[in-house]
């Protein structure tokens, strides 16, 4: 394999990785939060493409503005949903909150579906061109994904990591009911969590759009491997998730590449599977109680 | 300063809290005895509001029955709870910091101040995470985060639980030093005879109810409380 070469798929993994991290970022913030895993998570993603695509297309405007619309789009539905679905069966036994996003999903697809058809939708407007890095070809729209994504994985991480806001957040991932009456809303904590968590994917779903083509199931494929990449850093690790959606990112890329696009899939899953075994408390066994 | 009364709390079918109150005033220490199983811990979250309970609950006139855990906090009770419950993987300043969450920076800077001066040993662990502290400092970490916001009330349960002698003696003679600054406790405690001997009043616990109370003096030397809980 030639340098050029090398470096060409590591910048593809580079892209895909970002776009990964930003979808697992979401999920582990929804299970470190809530002890949720959003099966709807996908769904959020396609909203965010259809929303771009519809913006560019019924109203002419760039791409680029779809990324916002579906950071306020995804914050606003994902409050209502938390608020109005989720928050309701918290209190239930886990499969009660498994059935409940894998019902939302299922009427996510179907209303997608329903609305847009199975067509695969496209549009050319936005960033063209690319850039030439002695050899290494780099897409305008490429690059607008992955610095779109660092910039949002960074002021995510930031939020967490630094404001009061995220400190609460890790307060409440941690222990609940201490978290509780350390003064924390937590009702409240909760709802922002996976309102921050839905625009995430919803922007990230404006980026998709930006670079394949929307379909009603675009979403799923993204979130399946962002389950994996969570898996793989460890639920509730923010940082964790990012190293492993870069790791996902090159090893779908490389793959690709060198096997073929099935070839890549079948590592990936093999790899979480390894995982499973090497990880001695389960993937979900990282709830300690001081 | 803090009033509960028909205090009722039920997991399913199991009552823990069979419809009881008590009474903490202003500036009192008050001690909670009774044998595991009780009810001590469900009537002491049904307090705090960390669980699902019928009964009133006043603080400082207020009534506060209605309102969620973060809102009692908020008006004032701190919770010093069984087992510690520090965040494990916060640094020790973490901690404390979540337990100010409601306040001010200036105050957060001020209760950090005084928690570091009450706890020499956390100002030396302060960037350490907090699941790495022995379990007394862990125990010192919980007091010093319920006592972040200034609270009117302490509500401390089983903090000497699991504790060598050496450091009960400590926790004790911390938690005179903030009564004699003015603070209201109510202590849920295994060791009798230590809480015995620094509360003004006291209350027993037995299947969920209020089986007893008085000046902790006289319980002291009653020989149901002796027998059963001194020994």
């Amino acid at each position: 394999m030639s340098l050029t070469l090398f470096f060409q798929l590591l910048a593809n993994g580079l892209v895909v990785g970002g776009l990964l991290g930003i979808v697992a970022l979401g999920l582990a913030l929804i299970f470190g939060v809530m002890r949720v895993v959003n099966f709807a998570h996908g769904e959020f993603i396609t909203l965010g493409a259809y929303a771009t695509y519809l913006l560019v297309t019924q109203l002419g405007a760039s791409p680029l503005f779809g990324i916002p619309l579906a950071l306020a789009l995804g914050g606003a539905i994902g409050w209502l949903i938390q608020a109005g679905v989720i928050a309701r069966v918290t209190e239930r036994p886990e499969l009660d909150m498994l059935m409940t996003t894998y019902a939302l999903s299922v009427v996510g697809l179907g209303a997608f579906a329903a609305g847009f058809g199975g067509d695969f939708r496209s549009y050319s407007a936005g960033p063209s061109g690319s850039l030439d890095l002695a050899g290494v070809v780099v897409g305008w729209r490429s690059l607008t994904v992955l610095l779109t994504c660092l910039v949002m994985g960074a002021a995510t991480l930031l939020l967490v990591q630094r404001a009061r806001v995220g400190l609460g957040l890790r307060a409440l991932a941690q222990n609940r009911d201490a978290a509780a009456s350390c003064g924390i809303n937590v009702i409240a904590s909760e709802r922002l969590a996976f309102s921050a968590a839905v625009a995430l994917a919803a922007a990230a779903g404006a980026l998709v759009s930006l670079i394949g083509t929307t379909t009603p199931t675009v979403g799923h494929g993204w979130v399946l491997d962002g389950f994996v990449v969570v898996m793989l850093g460890g639920l509730g690790s923010v940082a964790g998730a990012l190293v492993a959606a870069f790791g996902i990112g090159f090893v779908q890329s490389f793959a690709s590449y060198l096997l073929d696009d099935s070839w890549a899939r079948i590592i990936i899953y093999l790899l979480l599977y390894a995982a499973i075994l090497v990880r001695p408390h389960g993937l979900l066994g990282r709830q300690e109680h001081a | 300063m803090l009033r509960v009364a028909d205090i009722r709390v039920s997991y399913g079918q199991a009552i823990a809290v069979a419809g009881t109150g008590l009474h903490v005033p202003q500036g009192g220490w008050v001690a909670l005895l009774g044998a595991n199983g009780a009810g001590k811990t469900s009537l002491a979250r049904a307090i705090v509001g960390l669980v699902r309970h019928q009964g009133r609950t006043t603080l400082a006139g207020e009534d506060i029955s209605a309102l969620p855990a973060w809102e009692r906090q908020r008006r004032g009770i701190g919770y010093v709870p069984e087992g510690r419950q520090v965040f494990p993987r916060m640094t020790v300043e973490e901690n404390l910091r979540v337990g100010a969450y409601t306040c001010p920076d200036a105050e957060v800077r001020r209760g950090l101040d005084m928690a570091f001066a009450l706890f020499p040993r956390l100002a030396e662990r302060r960037a350490q995470l907090a699941a790495t502290l022995s379990g007394g400092e862990q125990q010192m970490l919980a007091l010093a985060r319920a006592l972040m916001t200034q609270p009117k009330l302490l509500l401390v349960d089983e903090i000497s639980w699991g504790l060598m002698p050496i450091l009960v003696t400590q926790v004790f003679a911390r938690l005179e030093e903030l009564h004699r600054g003015g603070l209201t406790i109510l202590q849920i405690e295994q060791n009798a005879r230590e809480v015995l001997r620094r509360a003004q009043h006291a209350y027993v616990m037995a299947a969920g109810r209020i089986v007893l109370e008085g000046p902790a003096a006289d319980l002291a030397r009653d020989s149901r409380v002796v027998e059963s809980y001194i020994g």
